[in-house]
């Protein structure tokens, strides 16, 4: 079930009814409930991909009480390891089978001797790759003994099955969203109402912005080939936000959601477009997986704590199986070595953690050193958004290319319309507000606070009007693809 | 509790109610913004007079075939020519039940153009056509719902022509237009492949159920009151004819029509010409409306008195 969908729009009233008005008695009541509305909102794109989530659910919940009962390293080691395996071998086959077939023949006709990549006709199950780190993480915190293992089946089920970040995150820890299982919910009005807002923001990010700029994307993407350096830059500028928009307005909405049930999911963006630095846009962007990752794999290989080529390896490491994480395509490997990259000099020069405070705090505008930060981050990062949209390596070095080329000083000659310069003025109104919110949770959460009710109602009013009659046309969530 | 909920379904109402005058301001005109795409005075004359002999249904191959004063003195029948390019079997089959729910008289004579990729969802679309009969006739709503997403855009963009519509009028435009000034006796235009594969890349238009079913409805209406069904497939150049794989399971859905008359004027069709392989302006769309129309009343009397 898609978030911006009719579906879902009859689907959230009726459980949020249920849920504060039938089982609110019962806690245990109310987490079945969540479980089952989180299956049916599954189940709505494939019911048969279910059985993954439940078959993950099974072995981790029961890893977790094995864990908890022995002391033997060597057991405990071997059911992590049933848990590692389990969730990583799903995420292996579904995802990355293919890849490695053919990457693997690749590699025999390099060495002169072709083979035939046996190719499966596989689906990816939406989601696969946000429940299984979720699920994972339980597993390593229990044995890491960071979390005690819960006892409480449904209770895990619907903490690794909860439908607002289920399939596109944020990727919660157990020790931050399984406690919230375990207490009674009480209705909060302001949370609630702030809850809706977010998701009216989510909904603003993903169909104004998000779906208006996809359609320019593609006919850019699509036809690099034939266009000047402009139209390319321009191709690289609009994906920029489309995928911001996409993926943060998918965990505003997640967000929002949540709140609407009493739960709080963790922060997922923090304004990553205003970084000043790669470091700081890391610190801002897919801030769930960030974490996770750093978490789980930077720190147990040592993190910087090593010399300079453990620093080197250990951050390229992570850069490139962030990348992996996100595709089977070499292009996603590359767009994580470009970060690696992009972020090693400022971890080596000891500089990487040089802009945590608020950007320009206490101002309008920021400095002008500030500025030029901001700029050279954003340019960084479109420049590896080429690799994580093109079809292929190729494809990405011949539009990159095309950027860099003379044609760059023309007019662009994509077929600019109308569209066009709604995607850019829609464009600049949301960096606007989001400048203007940069200091809360999301742009609009204290937006006309001081401003009379009717005039911030009708600015509620506003943003739904252009949500209707603005948005692109409906496109799906990018990382539901992940 | 209680107060979320009221407020949130206060907020929601006043939304609705807004939406729903909204509507009330640009729907009930019967108002079809001037475009090239088609001749919105013809489709205003139909809602406005509402008694006319012959309702001209299709998509752009309608529109370039077809001259209305010799259609209105050939076959002695007021016509109106309701196409619009890119026009779906959808769209024209709302648009019949619209003219049928509010017409004083009903009328004689349906002319269809129906080709090789009339069920086809991609060549052929629930365009902006579409989104004006839907504001207009709230009798269609029920019906709405089964174009459900496909339906929004051109609703949405309705409105938005609409209201602009009535703060800064749009002078005349229509598809007259898009006629060419070119000779009758020599081909001007090459076969792309590349553009003909874009939308058909298996070479395949296939037939879409929904459409099957839009299309079955109106062969039913028609039946229903009496009303005589003339369906034709306009001219095409010989090469786009020859790359439709699945030509001959769609041509046999119009064949097999009951009650009806067909024409086919395409490459092996009982009507097929290679001289009109030279009023093409592209691969499918012919420029010469007037010396067509001519032909095309001529065979269709012929078509009659045979039947």
């Amino acid at each position: 079930m898609l978030f911006n969908s009719i579906d879902f729009a009859i689907f959230l009233p009726i459980v949020f009814i249920l849920y504060w008005f039938v089982t609110q008695k019962n806690i245990k009541v109310q987490n079945l409930l969540l479980l089952v509305a989180s299956y049916v909102f599954y189940g709505w794109w494939d019911w048969k991909f279910l059985s993954l989530i439940v078959f993950s659910s099974f072995v981790d919940y029961y890893v977790g009480i094995g864990l908890s009962k022995y002391d033997n390293q060597k057991k405990r080691k071997l059911l992590l390891l049933t848990s590692i395996l389990v969730n990583l071998g799903f995420l292996g086959f579904f995802k990355y089978y293919n890849f490695f077939a053919e990457s693997f023949a690749d590699a025999f006709t390099l060495l002169g001797s072709p083979i035939e990549a046996s190719r499966l006709n596989i689906i990816l199950p939406v989601g696969i790759s946000f429940y299984t780190f979720q699920t994972l993480s339980y597993s390593i915190d229990v044995y890491k003994r960071k979390l005690e293992p819960t006892k409480n089946m449904v209770a895990f089920f619907a903490f690794v099955s909860f439908f607002p970040q289920l399939v596109a995150g944020p990727i919660e820890r157990a020790s931050n969203l399984l406690p919230q299982f375990y207490k009674k919910r009480d209705f909060n009005y302001t949370k609630a109402v702030d809850g809706l807002r977010q998701i009216l923001w989510g909904l603003f990010k993903k169909i104004v912005i998000a779906d208006n700029c996809a359609e320019q994307v593609n006919l850019i993407f699509d036809n690099s080939a034939d266009l000047n350096g402009s139209s390319l830059l321009l191709g690289a500028f609009f994906f920029a936000f489309q995928i911001y928009g996409d993926f943060s307005g998918y965990s505003d909405i997640a967000i929002g959601t949540s709140r609407l049930f009493g739960f709080n999911l963790m922060k997922n963006f923090a304004f990553p477009y205003f970084s000043r630095d790669i470091a700081e846009f890391w610190r801002r962007w897919h801030i769930s997986l960030s974490t996770w990752f750093r978490d789980y794999l930077y720190i147990p290989l040592g993190g910087s704590r090593g010399g300079t080529w453990m620093k080197v390896r250990n951050t390229f490491i992570i850069f490139i199986v962030s990348g992996f994480w996100h595709g089977a395509n070499w292009t996603f490997i590359v767009w994580g070595a470009l970060n690696a990259i992009y972020f090693l000099p400022l971890l080596l020069l000891k500089r990487n953690r040089q802009n945590i405070g608020d950007i320009a705090e206490g101002r309008l505008f920021p400095k002008f050193r500030e500025f030029l930060g901001m700029v050279t981050t954003f340019g960084l990062t479109l420049l590896a958004w080429v690799f994580f949209r093109a079809e292929n390596i190729g494809h990405a070095l011949s539009y990159l290319s095309g950027i860099f080329s003379t044609s760059f000083f023309e007019f662009p000659d994509f077929g600019v319309s109308m569209k066009t310069y709604l995607a850019i003025l829609l464009t600049a109104l949301f960096v606007f507000v989001e400048w203007l919110g940069r200091r809360d949770e999301y742009a609009i959460a204290s937006l006309g606070f001081r401003w009379k009710r009717p005039v911030r109602l009708a600015m509620y009013y506003c943003m739904i009007l252009i949500i209707v009659f603005l948005g692109g046309s409906g496109q799906q969530f990018i990382y539901f693809q992940f | 509790m209680k107060k979320f909920i009221t407020k949130t379904i206060g907020f929601l109402a006043i939304f609705v109610a807004c939406a729903f005058a909204l509507l009330l301001f640009v729907g009930s005109t019967h108002k079809f913004v001037p475009h090239t795409k088609y001749y919105s005075q013809e489709f205003e004359t139909a809602f406005k007079e509402k008694n006319l002999e012959l309702l001209a249904f299709g998509n752009s191959k309608l529109l370039a075939s077809i001259d209305k004063e010799i259609l209105k003195d050939q076959l002695n029948l007021e016509p109106v020519i309701l196409g619009c390019i890119f026009t779906n079997i959808s769209v024209t089959r709302l648009l019949f039940e619209s003219y049928m729910n509010d017409c004083q008289a009903k009328p004689k004579a349906v002319l269809m153009e129906v080709s090789w990729f009339t069920f086809n969802p991609v060549r052929t679309q629930f365009n902006d056509i579409g989104g004006t009969l839907i504001l207009n006739d709230y009798s269609l709503w029920p019906e709405a719902i089964h174009y459900y997403p496909q339906n929004m855009e051109p609703i949405k963009r309705s409105i938005i022509k609409q209201l602009y519509q009535k703060i800064k009028p749009i002078g005349a435009k229509d598809y007259s237009s898009e006629f060419k000034d070119m000779s009758p006796l020599e081909k001007t235009f090459e076969f792309d492949m590349e553009e003909f594969e874009k939308v058909f890349p298996d070479h395949i238009a296939d037939v879409d159920d929904q459409l099957l079913a839009d299309y079955n409805k109106i062969v039913k209406m028609c039946q229903d009151n009496n009303i005589e069904l003339i369906l034709y497939t306009a001219p095409e150049d010989g090469e786009y004819t020859a790359n439709q794989i699945d030509r001959e399971r769609i041509k046999d859905i119009f064949k097999n029509t009951p009650n009806a008359i067909y024409l086919d004027y395409t490459e092996g069709g009982e009507f097929y010409k290679k001289e009109y392989e030279l009023w093409m302006k592209d691969s499918h769309h012919i420029n010469e409306n007037s010396m067509f129309t001519k032909i095309l009343t001529k065979d269709i009397q012929t078509k009659r008195a045979n039947k």
